[in-house]
């Protein structure tokens, strides 16, 4: 069964080589960002996460929602394996596929085919396995002898159904994270496309979305976190999360 | 431990992923170009045959031991200096892909690493050209090449490990390292032979790291072998640098992201 448990878990970003003399930390607290201070060495550090405790069963479909710069796509990152904690654990079970940003790994002068080899493996799946889904691939995308020619010369929709295509075809994925924010969700979903989505997700044990879409999250989510300055301050249902997130922001 | 050793073990199981990858960045460097990739080969050869006309003459040397040399010392100086070049850039050149998805950094290293590889392979039918133009017989010592080789893939995946993490955090590093490697080049025997430095002089040939590992690779090439010192100081520094990658890459490894 798959999960993911955080315990305590802080993620501070060191930020290299800014003047020493700038930054008012006497400032009222900002609406937007994260929480800034300046670390031992005198540096400022944006702590994105700070002190996070979740645990994420399987069936879960778990929503954030948060302001801008509250640790969304931060806790995202760390669920993905992509920055390990500054403090505190992180355990997890089952395989993720981070679907951050649909256009990862294209390289628009390699052909279609060529393309839907190198992502496919980019994300995990074996060769044989892009191989054994590359008709699903062309039947869904429809660009036929377009697979052929190198991605540049594809309009910008036949670029983005052939990412979405691939990005959809893993057969495995247990955890699934979604970034509105950066690209995942501003897909224009046609019913073909929403049909496959809702397919891939559905396949997946466990997934969670930072969505800044009221109607998303509540459509696609049984469960919400509430982000505030890189802390949770509230998980459970969503109508509850999403009302007290609307309290708040007023 | 277990940080490190997944990540290398991972990484090499994904061979697949990094060799295409490094192929298809190749590749695309010279697409719609009629002569494709043979450019490599082709401006590579060109400035081998130049320098050797002019330095024959310089030298007063007798350009049919003079082109062998340098271009057996050309193509594996290419390949050295490819390594530790891009190697310092390999997490910094894979910022986006690092920051969305986890993949072993090990991974990163063997792309680039696989590049200068395929390059060599290019640059290699140089050298057999020059050696079928100057009758360069190839013995049994040519097999040391491939020991040789062997060699230089260990290194090059500490080398853009341990520079890769370094130039990251101090992004000064590659612009020093270049540098370095510039200066480098000029007192390595790679257009001129040993022999013309002699007596005192000698040291600087003898100390210079490079050169051994320059050897290893260029005397099976021309058919000779390696000194014992050659291969002993390469052993040498092939261990020290793994040890040192070992320790800095568990205990900083995790920083990575943090530093892009």
């Amino acid at each position: 069964m798959a999960y993911l448990r955080l315990t305590n878990v802080d993620v501070d970003f060191p930020i290299y080589n800014t003047s020493r003399r700038l930054l008012n930390f006497n400032l009222p607290s900002s609406s937007a960002g994260g929480f800034m201070k300046r670390d031992r060495s005198n540096r400022v550090t944006v702590n994105a996460l700070r002190g996070v405790t979740l645990t994420i069963e399987s069936g879960t479909r778990l929503g954030l929602i948060g302001h801008n710069g509250a640790g969304k796509t931060t806790l995202l990152r760390v669920l993905a394996g992509i920055f390990h904690p500054t403090r505190g654990t992180i355990e997890s079970e089952g395989n993720v596929s981070p679907m951050f940003d649909i256009q990862l790994g294209m390289e628009p002068d390699a052909t279609g085919y060529e393309n839907i080899k190198i992502t496919g493996m980019l994300l995990g799946m074996s060769a044989r396995e892009v191989e054994n889904l590359v008709p699903e691939i062309e039947e869904f995308t429809e660009l036929q002898n377009y697979l052929e020619l190198p991605i540049r010369t594809y309009s910008a929709g036949m670029m983005m159904r052939l990412a979405f295509a691939i990005a959809t075809a893993k057969k495995n994925a247990e955890i699934l994270l979604l970034d509105e924010a950066i690209g995942a969700g501003d897909a224009n979903f046609q019913e073909k496309a929403q049909t496959r989505f809702d397919k891939f997700q559905s396949q997946s044990n466990i997934t969670v979305i930072a969505s800044h879409s009221d109607g998303m999250i509540r459509s696609m989510c049984n469960q919400a976190a509430l982000f505030e300055k890189g802390q949770i301050l509230f998980v459970g249902a969503v109508d509850e999360a999403l009302e007290l997130y609307a309290a708040s922001a007023s | 431990m277990k940080f490190m050793n997944s990540d290398i073990v991972t990484a090499l199981l994904a061979w697949r992923l990094w060799l295409t990858w490094s192929w298809v960045d190749l590749r695309q460097r010279y697409r719609r170009s009629r002569l494709g990739t043979f450019w490599m080969t082709l401006s590579l050869g060109v400035t081998i045959f130049g320098i050797s006309f002019v330095f024959s003459g310089l030298f007063g040397q007798d350009i049919k031991t003079l082109m062998p040399h340098i271009a057996t010392g050309m193509i594996g100086w290419t390949l050295i200096t490819g390594m530790v070049n891009d190697g310092c850039l390999v997490f910094i050149n894979a910022e986006t892909v690092i920051k969305q998805i986890h993949l072993p950094y090990t991974s990163h290293v063997l792309r680039h690493l696989m590049r200068q590889f395929f390059t060599f392979f290019h640059h290699i039918w140089i050298a057999i050209l020059v050696a079928l133009i100057f009758s360069v017989e190839p013995t049994i010592k040519t097999l040391l090449v491939f020991p040789a080789l062997a060699l230089y893939f260990i290194n090059g995946i500490w080398v853009g490990l341990l520079l890769g993490m370094v130039c990251t955090r101090f992004r000064d590093v590659p612009q020093i390292i270049t540098s370095a490697m510039q200066l480098i080049f000029f007192v390595t025997p790679i257009f001129w032979k040993p022999g013309f430095l002699t007596g005192r002089r000698r040291f600087i040939i003898d100390s210079n790291p490079l050169y051994h590992y320059l050897e290893i690779l260029r005397q099976p090439l021309l058919g000779g072998s390696p000194t014992l010192i050659n291969w002993a100081v390469v052993l040498a520094i092939t261990t020290g640098g793994l040890v040192v990658t070992v320790f800095v890459f568990r205990r900083f490894g995790k920083r990575i992201p943090y530093w892009l």
